[in-house]
């Protein structure tokens, strides 16, 4: 958009030296760094009369060369009328083709182009009016301004019509300014209707920019306000957030306003004084009451300020590596402190007195576990000692029984408890009562 | 006989190598020990912890940022490792959870962050100094830690913490280190790292009371 305006202020130039034809300097100049005549030599734009038609031109010219010098072969007035035509036939060309376009680079191209004919034109003009008689050559001059300050017109008229329609374009692009929130002492109103509407409820949002005072204003004046202060709602902030963003100033009113509220001097007076004193609780404790207050205006700003642009490359600084787990469990505590917490005592607890003592009774009762298995593992070899003694006793001694192999004549005991064993016969332990309780298991 | 001998072998093996892993864990033996920075700064700021002026008084400008060095990385790692390490080969009812719980890495997180929230209430954990500044922090503290936990019981288990002071324009002005020891018994359960960390920020706290303002 800069670069047309910027075409568009170059075009201008070009037409204004012929269009006024006042210019002191011999030589204009515009974007193109083409040259172009301005003298007033060109009788400036005092010409009003119509240009003459191709025909007419060449017969003045006839007229006129007629009685031109004998000594030198006077030029043909047809080819002088036609390089005359065929320039302002190109400038009018030209000019279509740099108003009739909206790239940069065209209108560049057509302006040049544009100046070269009008160059083109004066010289056919001057060389015409070197071959005429006097009176012949100054009227010919009056052509050439005539013809030159058409031109300029045109350039104008055309150069303001399209600058004019992208304007249009431009206030049409852009959005429509809401009508139902204004500013007034850097107070920003935000209203269910139009703020110049007939009793419309409005929040006055405060220059704290957290609380809201509703009032009822009638064609953009409070009549009413509520004597209750209430936190803003997200938006109407939203809102005043984006009306401060397109009023320039506005953000100054509203921090303005925000200082001088009430009890804000105190507030940022204390804050200085502490900071000052370089006495940290102090300043602490001031820049709370500070923050609660809504900051004054003065905190945002000092944030503001406070947010410079990391510097590039500052050599001090390295790169990290990875810190994932330290991250991860670091992250988790600073976002949740409660259940941080809850983390931390867990982690007491687990290492506590308790937790050792239950660690401690886990292993006895796990040894003691074992130790059972120990004591099954020796009863069970003891009943498969009996057993195999008793089989091979059998087996020597009684062969003739022809005892099946594999079929003792004593049961071999499988599996043994603390009461007994299991035999290959099926038989379990003793159910017998018990000699202690008697009671039978 | 030979089956039952077989059995009675693995039984023993087993109670004994039990008892054994158990009285090893309680000393935290396993995973190689881990090599700590010397230089806390190291990876984060190009200059050499050592020369930060011990003890100086500061003023410390709101708000604030806390950068964690290397150190804590390496102490988290190990921890992980040596619980992957004993989760491996020690069954799940002979765990020394007592040893886990005070290794546990929440709790040194959650109680350096309550110390320095106790300070600093809107002081925030962030990465590096880019961020620091980016955010507009106008003081970080870097704190660091130096963790001597032995193997085998017994050792006096030692824990360090320290916190470097950096002012708004990011340079070092101070440092404060809290000191923290427990004698672990032979065969303790725990190495008593609970108890050096609350030690040596009980220290911290004491040296900020009169250093940081």
């Amino acid at each position: 958009m800069l670069k047309w305006a910027g075409i568009a202020v170059a075009a201008a130039l070009v037409a204004w030296p012929m269009m006024a034809a006042h210019a002191a300097d011999d030589t204009c100049y515009e974007t193109a760094q083409v040259n172009i005549d301005c003298s007033p030599k060109t009788g400036g734009g005092a010409a009003a009369k119509p240009s003459p038609s191709t025909t007419q031109l060449r017969d003045m010219l006839r007229q006129k060369l007629a009685n031109g010098s004998a000594t030198s072969k006077p030029p043909s007035a047809d080819a002088l009328a036609k390089s005359i035509k065929d320039a302002e036939d190109r400038a009018h060309r030209a000019l279509a083709a740099a108003t009739g376009t909206t790239d940069p680079a065209q209108q560049e191209k057509a302006i040049k182009a544009y100046n070269a004919a009008l160059k083109d034109l004066d010289n056919a003009y001057d060389k015409a009016a070197a071959a005429a008689t006097p009176e012949g050559r100054q009227e010919l001059e009056g052509l050439k301004a005539q013809a030159e300050q058409k031109l300029a017109d045109e350039a104008n008229a055309k150069f303001t019509a399209q600058r004019e329609a992208a304007e249009a374009a431009q206030a049409a692009a852009k959005p429509k300014e809401p009508d139902n929130i204004g500013m007034t002492d850097g107070y920003v109103f935000v209203c269910d209707g139009s703020l110049k509407g007939d009793h419309v409820s409005c929040r006055e949002i405060q220059p704290d920019g957290k609380y809201c005072v509703s009032v009822l204003a009638f064609d953009g004046v409070v009549n009413w306000r509520d004597t209750a202060t209430t936190m803003c709602s997200p938006q109407d902030l939203a809102q005043r957030a984006a009306y401060l963003a397109r009023h320039d100033g506005a953000p100054e009113k509203a921090q303005a306003a925000a200082r001088g509220a009430p009890g804000c001097g105190d507030l940022i007076h204390n804050y200085v004084l502490a900071a000052q004193a370089q006495d940290g609780p102090r300043s602490t404790e001031a820049f709370d009451a500070l923050n609660k207050a809504g900051g004054c205006g003065v905190l945002e700003q000092a944030e503001k300020n406070a947010h410079v642009p990391a510097p590039a490359g500052d050599p001090r600084f390295a790169t990290r590596g990875d810190t994932s787990m330290t991250d991860q469990i670091f992250g988790a505590c600073d976002q949740n402190p409660q259940g941080c917490a809850a983390a931390i005592d867990q982690a007491r607890a687990g290492a506590s007195p308790a937790a050792v003592a239950a660690i401690y009774a886990n292993a006895i009762g796990i040894g003691l576990e074992i130790g059972g298995m120990m004591g099954n593992a020796v009863l069970n070899a003891q009943a498969a000692n009996m057993a195999h003694a008793a089989a091979a006793n059998a087996g020597a001694n009684n062969a003739a029984r022809s005892v099946p192999r594999g079929n003792a004549q004593y049961p071999r005991a499988i599996s043994c408890n603390v009461r007994g064993c299991i035999t290959t016969n099926g038989l379990g332990p003793s159910n017998s009562g018990s000699d202690i309780t008697g009671l039978v298991r | 006989m030979r089956t039952m001998s077989k059995k009675m072998r693995s039984v023993w093996t087993k109670t004994i190598g039990g008892v054994l892993l158990a009285a090893s864990l309680a000393a935290c033996s396993g995973p190689p020990l881990p090599t700590y920075n010397s230089n806390a700064f190291k990876g984060i700021y190009n200059q050499n912890a050592a020369s930060v002026p011990v003890d100086a008084p500061v003023s410390v400008q709101h708000p604030v940022g806390i950068i964690l060095s290397d150190n804590f990385e390496i102490w988290f790692k190990a921890l992980k490792e040596a619980n992957d390490y004993w989760g491996a080969r020690v069954p799940a009812s002979l765990t020394n959870t007592a040893v886990i719980a005070d290794n546990d890495p929440a709790f040194l997180a959650g109680r350096v962050l309550q110390d320095l929230k106790g300070h600093f209430p809107e002081a925030q954990e962030i990465k590096d100094f880019q961020t620091a500044v980016a955010t507009g922090k106008k003081a970080v503290v870097l704190v660091d830690i130096t963790p001597q936990i032995g193997q085998r019981t017994p050792v006096t288990n030692k824990f360090d913490i320290t916190y470097y002071f950096f002012d708004a324009k990011m340079n070092p002005v101070s440092k404060l280190t809290g000191h923290g020891e427990h004698y672990a018994a032979f065969a303790s359960m725990t190495g008593g790292t609970q108890d050096c960390i609350e030690q040596a920020l009980a220290q911290l706290d004491q040296k900020m009371r009169v250093a940081v303002r």
